[in-house]
């Protein structure tokens, strides 16, 4: 009796995966002494839970501007694992911060819903600090699924005003576009660890612009 | 730090974890109420919320304890029962001579209930004691018998006590486990003691950076950091965070409770944006600095060392849940669950620790509401989608 393969695919694609479960890839060794302990089946499947989580968790906090600075800097470290890009996020925050002198994401976003989105008001001092902030998310968003939270974060910065409008609606949604794109092609063109230089050398530089925007500018 | 080795505790009977659950959520339940007026035999007691606060603290550090027999039973069952209420009535500005009979006892009781060796008993006996010796100066000394720092003498001599008391507190964990109340302890005479003396914030900041830098407890660190806080003017509520957040680490026994120290570190930064001097706001921001990044060095997940090997799947995504060593508590640990609860409640809620005071970060509660609400969805549909997946293979022949 011939059976059809399970799920191959019916008009010849991939088979179908699941989300997030383990299963073997196709042209893996099937058996094999590992060079290093694995970790145990459920830690790998709950760990790629737990981080399609955080990344959904992260892009929540940045696409609504809703919580604090400094939270979606550690969601965001959080969701690249990494301490730099922990470090990067915070120095962003930090710069947030110095501008409206709050680390709130709503003052934020109402501010740029009133004066207008933080790309285009203000001294130059403060633009300049914003797009750094901005670039520098965008340099240090590892590759993938973070593309999104680190995306929606570097459009929440340059130009996320408060929803009050259709105007502030396209702002919106034309930023988080812009954001998304720009961070996909740095993370896919840059080398990674010139990228991670740069992303610090910019966050840097926008906490210095964000100082000089409030006190000279 | 985080591949410490913990250590298989032993198994404690519900009857305790539910008793030390019940004193926890009523010391918490009256510091979420604002605290409360109590009269008992014609005499009434003020309980402030802060008051009630740091018994909650207190009884959740001892409650934490895993040891039940012997003289460290009595030491549990005084840090759980007694301490509280004598830490209750001295943090609500009322008597504070029950605090300083009740501490040695606590100290006495715990040595000799049990430490891990000789040493640790003996540097206990020591830094507990020096620390329980100069906290009763202080107080009997002055004109009233409360804890209230009036002069700078008095709030120098009761910082001093306070940082003795965090260190034999913090390390009680490793060395007397019965002496972690004292943590609790320590971080209340600390933040009183503070406010009196502005200029103490250097020297504490510098221990805190060096205990940071060591990588020995980030907690001590992070109260350290908080009591210096507490030196700067309006900066009460963020260290009485910071606090709360290093004595639910201390309570967890795991390096990454200090995690709890976000809201406390970001009401903290909005202290530092009020107006007034640079210098000791710098400092503070670059030691705040300093210790996030030793303890994300710490705890942070790791990126999973092989994301494309084989093991695939669509979403292959690079955290290694295994780096986090023990997150989840053993069934042998249930008596830190009413420790884990406070601390959710503190990352997710901070805003409403109104025993605090004003921290300025009810826009946290918000946004960490909101992460988490998306994070569970997420995490359910995901745990849904790939249990239909299994099922459907399951029915479908080979």
């Amino acid at each position: 009796m011939r059976v059809e393969p399970p799920r191959a695919g019916v008009l010849g694609g991939q088979p179908r995966r699941p989300l997030t479960t383990v299963t073997p890839t196709t042209g893996a060794p099937a058996t094999g002494a590992p060079t290093a302990p694995s970790p145990q089946r459920w830690e790998v499947v709950a760990g790629r839970r737990l981080h399609v989580a955080l990344v959904s968790a992260a892009a929540a906090v940045a696409a609504t501007s809703s919580g604090d600075a400094f939270l979606l800097a550690a969601l965001l470290g959080l969701v690249a694992a990494d301490v730099a890009a922990a470090g990067v996020a915070a120095l962003v925050a930090a710069s947030l911060t110095v501008r409206y002198g709050a680390s709130s994401l709503g003052a934020v976003a109402g501010a740029q819903g009133v004066l207008g989105p933080a790309l285009t008001v203000g001294d130059p001092y403060s633009i300049a600090a914003s797009v750094a902030g901005a670039l520098a998310l965008a340099f240090v968003s590892p590759r993938g699924l973070p593309v999104l939270a680190f995306g929606l974060a570097a459009a929440a910065v340059v130009a996320g005003p408060d929803v009050s409008g259709p105007a502030s609606l396209a702002i919106r949604i034309g930023g988080a576009l812009v954001g998304l794109g720009l961070t996909a092609a740095a993370t896919r063109y840059a080398p990674r660890r010139a990228a991670r230089w740069v992303a610090a050398g910019l966050a840097l530089t926008s906490v210095a612009l964000a100082t000089a925007g409030r006190f000279i500018g | 730090m985080s591949q410490r080795p913990i250590a298989a505790p032993p198994a404690i009977p519900w009857a305790w974890v539910a008793l030390g659950g019940v004193v926890v959520a009523a010391w918490a339940g009256l510091a979420a109420t604002g605290g409360a007026d109590m009269s008992m035999a014609g005499i009434t007691l003020t309980i402030s919320a802060a008051g009630a606060a740091a018994a909650t603290g207190a009884a959740a550090l001892a409650g934490a304890t895993s040891l039940r027999q012997g003289w460290g039973l009595a030491a549990v069952l005084a840090g759980v029962l007694v301490l509280p209420v004598c830490l209750a009535l001295a943090a609500s500005g009322d008597e504070a001579r029950p605090l300083i009979v009740v501490l040695p006892l606590v100290v006495a009781l715990g040595v000799v209930g049990g430490g891990r060796t000789r040493a640790a008993r003996l540097r206990a006996v020591g830094i507990a004691g020096i620390g329980t010796a100069l906290l009763g100066a202080a107080i009997l000394a002055g004109p009233s018998p409360t804890l209230v720092a009036r002069t700078t003498t008095f709030g120098a001599t009761i910082v001093i006590a306070a940082v003795l008391l965090v260190i034999a507190g913090a390390g009680g964990s490793v060395g007397v486990p019965a002496l972690k109340p004292l943590l609790a302890v320590g971080a209340l005479a600390g933040i009183i003691g503070a406010a009196a003396v502005p200029g103490i914030g250097v020297p504490l900041l510098v221990g805190a950076a060096a205990v940071g830098i060591a990588g020995i407890r980030p907690a001590v660190a992070v109260a350290l950091f908080a009591i210096a806080v507490a030196s700067l003017p309006g900066g009460q509520p963020a260290a009485s965070l910071l606090a709360a957040a290093a004595v639910l680490a201390v309570a967890l026994d795991r390096e990454w409770g200090v995690v709890a120290a976000l809201p406390g570190a970001i009401a903290m930064v909005e202290v530092l944006m009020f107006p007034g001097e640079i210098a000791p706001r710098v400092l503070i921001g670059a030691t705040a600095a300093l210790l996030g990044v030793q303890v994300a060095r710490d705890v942070f997940l790791r990126p999973a060392r092989d994301q494309h090997g084989e093991e695939g799947s669509r979403l292959a995504v690079p955290i290694e849940l295994a780096s986090v060593p023990g997150i989840i508590p053993r069934r042998a640990e249930r008596h830190r669950l009413p420790v884990m609860v406070l601390a959710a409640w503190l990352l997710v809620a901070p805003g409403s620790w109104t025993w605090a005071g004003d921290a300025g970060i009810t826009h946290y509660d918000t946004g960490a509401g909101r992460a988490v609400a998306v994070a569970a969805l997420v995490l359910v549909t995901l745990a849904g989608a790939d249990h239909r997946f299994g099922l459907r293979r399951l029915r479908m022949p080979a």
